[in-house]
């Protein structure tokens, strides 16, 4: 008799455990789901904020890949970061640019001092990172275009309900064609489809030009440098870059004066080439202090470019202070002339 | 004392031998077209030719142009020592290779392969041909098959063709020729417009390399019922062109032979355009009506070459790869090309 009720009761435990243990894991699912959206929350209102004011590229890359598998593994528990997702997953491919660019600039420096090995050796370097570059700006843009674009027809735009929203689609289109651009230089390794860049010239269109620092024609004109068939009847690619810059310059975010800069690169045109690098360095009195991040970029650009171009002149990159200056430039006068002679 | 002299004399001496070679280089330009400029898949593969160059005691200096007549007019004006022009635009430099862009003549990535692999195999044969004037081709890199895109899918046999409009390039004089040979109207178009014709309607067909499936979104102008017809009607390339007399001796061939090494890497670029193509797209054609084409446009190539467009010695180059590679073909059993 009392075995039958020790056989009883051990049978109703054992079904209190199996509903304890599944109250128990569902318990564990909210509460990563409930961390998972206090993560996204706070990464959107607080920190992205809070990180766009600091005018340290590396640190802001360095988190991009520290940051992004924790944030994104919370879509696993139904959490949706992919907004955030494209902004981490943009500042992470910074870093593999930065080490791209390095390479590039050890293959130029290599081929001025006629060692081919290391040249070529910096070449293969070079393309690995590009590669992951590639890999990281793709993601970056897919997650957007999923987020915002997935039943999108062409020529529509997107609902962006907040400011956020608006700079999360910007960065994502322009990731699309950085994804390109590095696809491009690591022999297409990473496949990122060639419509990517039509697609985001009409993207563009869904933005504030003013609003958004001179950013949304800038982008679109640079397609128009790399793609003329995509260009408006009458369109005036220059002009608008130029416009572009200027509006960058007024605003306090230099973005579109390094678009125009990368576009001068791309088409060969030293003369704009200069120009727009001049220009950058001879506006850096009126940055806004809120999207100081986003102007450390648009510097970064210009000077891997400015980096670039000295490397292959001199052998070495731009001097430090020497941003907006050539190493062909005339030297500036030192003041009024000095006879010697009065001072002996 | 003296001896310690004198080996620090030895040394110098052996030193500055040895450091002579990496400053005796040669100092020259390259003008690359690339249609994208200093980000394009061409310029990239020349970055690493730069590179190889090196090697081969020059110094290069690159210079991306996005406008292809530019760079061959700066070319031809002496402003740059080398040039990477498409076959098409470099047929003035060298007729030999800028007939290998010629309409339907190189059916297969294989056969390009082929016709790669000789033309930089060195033979004397294959060199004399290489070089014509002041200019010598230092190799080759293979851009992607040409097809033509349709607005109508049931513009699928030669037949059909008559009476639509199509897009041509107006300096390639080849294509105008052809499309007129079967009844079509050519629109004179060039490399800014004739995607944007096609997609807006208003031009029928563009015959278009596959990479601008995706990059000029061509399936834009194929909505709805439009297709790409499963039949190679050219191959595009990228060619080296040099001004023999600014390069050392035994340069060209080197250059080929690194042209050649380059060949699976463009053929990665030209399978990621290929794999980006919705299967949707593809029209195939009835096998008898693929043997029409090959008569239609072995006709013309020969009325094209009796013209001086295309040269004859590569005609026939070409014809016996093909026919190596598949000498089933009609046109290996009684060969007039």
């Amino acid at each position: 008799m009392g075995s039958l009720s020790m056989k009883k009761w051990l049978q109703q435990a054992r079904w209190v455990l199996v509903v304890g243990v599944v109250v128990a894991l569902q318990g564990c699912g909210v509460i990563y789901k409930t961390t998972g959206d206090v993560l996204v929350s706070y990464g959107r209102s607080e920190m992205l904020p809070y990180m766009l004011t600091y005018n340290d590229a590396r640190m802001a890359c360095i988190s991009g890949e520290s940051l992004t598998p924790l944030l994104m593994s919370f879509e696993r528990v139904g959490s949706k970061p992919s907004k955030l997702g494209t902004m981490v997953f943009t500042t992470s491919a910074v870093c593999a640019e930065k080490i791209s660019l390095d390479a590039e600039l050890r293959y130029l420096r290599a081929v001025k001092d006629g060692q081919v090995n290391e040249a070529q050796d910096a070449r293969i370097e070079q393309k690995r990172w590009a590669a992951i570059a590639a890999e990281r700006q793709k993601k970056a843009y897919d997650l957007m275009m999923s987020t915002y674009a997935e039943n999108l027809k062409e020529g529509q735009c997107p609902k962006l309900k907040t400011d956020f929203d608006e700079m999360v689609w910007m960065v994502g289109n322009i990731s699309g064609v950085e994804a390109l651009l590095n696809d491009g230089a690591a022999d297409g390794q990473v496949g990122v489809p060639r419509d990517v860049a039509a697609k985001v010239e009409r993207h563009m269109k869904c933005l504030d030009n003013e609003k958004w620092w001179g950013v949304p024609m800038g982008a679109r004109a640079a397609v128009w440098n790399l793609l003329p068939m995509l260009a408006p009847p009458n369109a005036d690619a220059w002009a608008t870059l130029e416009n572009s810059a200027k509006i960058g310059f007024d605003k306090g975010v230099r973005l579109g004066s390094a678009l125009y800069a990368m576009s001068a690169y791309s088409k060969g045109d030293d003369k704009r080439l200069r120009q727009a690098i001049r220009d950058f360095a001879a506006n850096d009195k009126n940055i806004d202090p809120n999207y100081l991040l986003m102007d450390t970029l648009a510097g970064m650009i210009i000077q891997g470019i400015s980096d670039r171009e000295w490397t292959q002149n001199t052998g070495k990159r731009t001097p430090v202070g020497g941003l907006g200056t050539f190493w062909d430039d005339q030297p500036k006068s030192s003041g009024p002339a000095v006879d010697i002679n009065d001072l002996l | 004392m003296r001896y310690l002299k004198a080996l620090t004399a030895a040394a110098t001496t052996a030193l500055a031998l040895t450091v002579t070679p990496a400053q005796a280089v040669e100092k020259r330009t390259m003008c690359v077209f690339d249609i994208i400029g200093a980000n394009g898949d061409i310029y990239n593969i020349m970055k690493d030719y730069k590179t190889a160059a090196l090697g081969w005691g020059v110094d290069l200096t690159l210079k991306p142009y996005t406008d292809e007549k530019i760079a061959a007019e700066d070319f031809k004006a002496g402003q740059c020592d080398a040039a990477v022009l498409t076959g098409i635009r470099g047929r003035q430099f060298n007729k030999y290779t800028g007939s290998l862009d010629s309409i339907g003549a190189i059916p297969t990535y294989a056969a390009m392969r082929t016709v790669d692999t000789v033309l930089a195999s060195g033979n004397p044969a294959i060199n004399k041909h290489l070089v014509s004037g002041p200019y010598e081709v230092g190799g080759i890199a293979p851009m992607g098959a040409a097809y033509l895109f349709v607005k109508d899918r049931t513009i699928n046999t030669v037949g059909k063709l008559s009476g639509h409009s199509i897009a041509v390039l107006e300096y390639d004089s080849a294509q105008a020729s052809m499309a007129s040979r079967v009844g079509m109207s050519p629109v004179m178009s060039d490399i800014t417009n004739f995607s944007s014709r096609f997609n807006n309607g208003s031009v029928d067909i563009c015959f278009a390399p596959i990479a601008a499936y995706s990059a000029l979104e061509l399936y834009k102008g194929m909505q709805p019922d439009g297709g790409i017809i499963n039949y190679v009607l050219g191959q595009l390339t990228a060619q080296v062109l040099l001004r023999k007399d600014k390069f050392p001796e035994g340069y060209g061939q080197k250059s080929r032979k690194y042209m050649l090494g380059q060949f699976d890497r463009a053929m990665t670029v030209i399978n990621n355009a290929n794999n980006s193509v919705d299967k949707k797209w593809w029209i195939q054609i009835p096998e008898a009506d693929k043997l029409r084409y090959d008569e239609m446009m072995r006709e013309a190539r020969i009325d094209l070459t009796k013209k001086g467009v295309y040269d004859k010695n590569m005609m026939t180059l070409l014809r016996k790869v093909r026919c190596k590679l598949n000498g089933s073909r009609a046109e290996c059993v009684n060969p007039t090309e």
